[in-house]
């Protein structure tokens, strides 16, 4: 592993059991959430994560955190594997990896404090510390998120704070620990335009101040364009490509990214071309394909699309498709 | 002219233990034959409100107090519940926020088509199913799959449902809902490649309701920016991607990140959005506007036309001392 990487997760995982039919005719599907993943995040650096609902964004998310354990895999982060770790061990792991979650207005207890939230995590972690210097951390961590004065926020409930402000003090949770790396399972999704840009400045902020390192996940193609250094563009449970943002952004090269990127750059040219780029078609997770999961909805397929599974091959220095046609693709489109 | 819809002076108010809430407060625009206006704003501006005071479905403890709306000459804020219910789904149709509540589970989508249909017009229930198999092939569905229940369909195809249904009486008005959010980006792409190809084809006029600005841009001829109950700008989308004149509006483009253009930094704006509950006479956006002065905080600006079809709300206009 090479000393720059913080977190490597190898042929990472995750199968769900769906159950269904009468009881005394249970069937048992299993659905793939995650699907064999490969990727490393170096240190200082965002990588984003981005795909539709259900492509098994999260679920990596909560693997890597630990919050849910994997079918088959590996995770490693600072050299530990984190899969062979016994409880205790994880607890102690944990206080250098953290989690923004999706959702503001549940993730916050609305019977406590400000004060008593941002406590909780120091409670848990750092117990030999005197109130006076656990009150400071407090302070320092709500300064750092920008709600000045601290002090007029400690003893407020999460109800009498906005969405934004809200975000903000789940941001100041993760960070109180001064944590070494950061999950954002989707922080903006559910806030409006005009607060989105502060959280998504303040993090990149944080970023630099901390050193922080960062795995960004959204839906939003622009939003992670302006965050993360890489993007791993997820379908499926697969990862179809991965690369440096101005890679992606400027020459995708799987049909799915490419699709994105035709919405977000210019959607009037997606609607002209709307067939050139993707079809309609319905997805079925349940069962492992033979071929392609793109394949239903993919404009370009050939038959060798149906019968064999891409493999994530590089095709620039740090750029990999999973794509079977990408070469022929880059020529047509270039 | 042939203004399809125009609202003037529309305020509609809600009662609130605490005082009277403003949520639309002199709300003016219109809407040409064949043209998409694009209505945005933030959770809370009043967007939806506006929709429902249009369409008249505003219930206890909200009021239409002031305005009018006309369709095609018609007021509906006076009409009676039967003049309005011969112009609805007719006329005016709605397409709603979220298709999977919008569906009865319980009846098969061609049955919930059909309802339409069979209620406004004079039509055996032959020739209904008839032109509900059209309707789900013009939008893309396969017309035999009206016998389906709306849990059998994906959620792009539910929203797809919703508009085959909100054009199931022809009417020369839809109004959408944002009828795209919480759908994934390509899905969502693809509802409004149809939406739009379907304004083009029967040449109806749609109000797009969204807080999507960058989708708006691409596809609205005309664009209404809407902030804490007022419409605060009016105007052409390319005059306002161009000139954007009111604070909001330029605090809005700032505020999304540019694919075409990486090097943009996107800048919040400072604040939130205030209580509408009492709200004193001023502007409303004084609280959070960098170019704020006295009368901002003592007046209400008047929403005038500065240039041709552009009109703001903004007292920075009437000083002449923009930028």
């Amino acid at each position: 592993m090479d000393k720059s990487t913080l977190l490597k997760v190898s042929n990472l995982k995750k199968t769900f059991i769906k159950k269904s039919g009468t009881f005394l005719k249970r069937k048992k599907t299993e659905v793939y959430a995650v699907n064999n993943i490969n990727f490393e995040v170096n240190k200082g650096e965002i990588l984003g994560i981005i795909g539709e609902s259900g492509c098994g964004k999260t679920s990596t998310a909560r693997m890597v955190m630990r919050l849910m354990k994997e079918t088959k895999g590996e995770i490693t982060f600072e050299g530990v594997n984190l899969c062979n770790l016994k409880e205790s061990e994880t607890n102690k792991i944990r206080k250098k990896m953290q989690m923004i979650f999706q959702d503001p207005y549940d993730t916050l207890n609305p019977g406590m404090k400000i004060l008593d939230i941002l406590m909780e995590p120091i409670n848990a972690h750092e117990k030999g510390l005197t109130y006076e210097e656990k009150y400071q951390k407090v302070i320092e961590a709500i300064e750092a998120i920008e709600l000045r004065p601290a002090q007029d926020f400690i003893h407020r409930f999460p109800h009498q704070l906005s969405g934004g402000q809200r975000q903000r003090i789940a941001i100041a949770r993760a960070i109180i620990l001064k944590p070494s790396f950061i999950a954002a399972d989707e922080p903006t999704s559910m806030l409006d335009v005009s607060v989105r840009a502060g959280i998504l400045n303040l993090l990149l902020d944080l970023r630099k101040k901390m050193g922080l390192t960062m795995m960004f996940i959204t839906h939003d193609l622009s939003t992670a364009s302006y965050m993360c250094d890489r993007i791993a563009v997820m379908y499926q449970g697969k990862i179809v490509e991965i690369g440096p943002t101005k890679k992606i952004i400027q020459h995708p090269s799987h049909p799915y990214t490419k699709a994105l990127v035709a919405v977000v750059k210019d959607l009037n040219h997606f609607i002209k071309n709307r067939e050139k780029l993707i079809l309609d078609g319905e997805v079925d997770s349940t069962k492992e394909e033979k071929g392609c999961p793109f394949v239903a909805r993919c404009p370009h397929k050939e038959a060798v699309c149906h019968t064999q599974v891409p493999e994530l091959e590089d095709v620039d220095r740090g750029h990999s498709v999973s794509c079977h046609c990408h070469i022929e693709l880059l020529e047509k489109t270039s | 002219m042939n203004t399809v819809l125009s609202v003037e002076n529309l305020s509609t108010y809600f009662k609130t233990d605490k005082g009277i809430a403003k949520a639309v407060e002199n709300v003016s625009f219109s809407l040409n034959k064949g043209e998409m206006l694009g209505l945005i704003g933030e959770s809370g501006c009043g967007k939806t409100t506006v929709a429902q005071s249009i369409l008249r479905l505003i219930e206890y403890p909200g009021k239409v107090v002031s305005g009018r709306v006309l369709l095609n000459g018609k007021d509906l804020i006076k009409a009676s519940e039967k003049v309005l219910s011969s112009l609805r789904w007719k006329e005016i149709s709605v397409i709603p926020q979220s298709a999977m509540n919008a569906l009865n589970p319980i009846f098969t989508i061609g049955d919930q088509i059909m309802e339409s249909i069979l209620l406004h017009e004079n039509v055996s229930k032959r020739e209904a199913l008839q032109r509900t198999k059209t309707l789900l092939e013009l939008v893309g569905i396969d017309g035999e799959r009206w016998k389906s229940y709306p849990h059998e369909f994906s959620g792009g195809m539910k929203q797809r449902v919703a508009i085959a249904m909100a054009l199931a009486c022809n009417p020369k008005l839809v109004i959408s809902d944002e009828s795209t959010t919480g759908l994934d980006v390509l899905t969502q792409a693809q509802v409004i490649a149809l939406i739009k190809s379907l304004q083009k084809k029967m040449d109806l006029s749609v109000i797009l309701i969204s807080h999507d600005l960058p989708m708006v841009t691409a596809i609205c001829d005309k664009i209404a920016i809407m902030y804490a109950g007022n419409i605060v700008e009016w105007a052409s989308t390319e005059d306002l991607l161009k000139n954007a004149r009111h604070p909001y509006s330029q605090a809005l483009l700032n505020a999304s990140p540019d694919l075409g253009n990486p090097e943009k930094e996107v800048v919040s704006i400072p604040g939130s959005v205030p209580n509408l509950v009492n709200f004193p006479d001023s502007c409303r956006f004084h609280t959070r506007c960098p170019h704020a002065f006295d009368k901002c905080r003592q007046e209400t600006p008047e929403f005038r036309e500065i240039k041709n079809g552009h009109y703001t709300a903004c007292f920075l206009e009437e000083e002449g001392n923009h930028g």
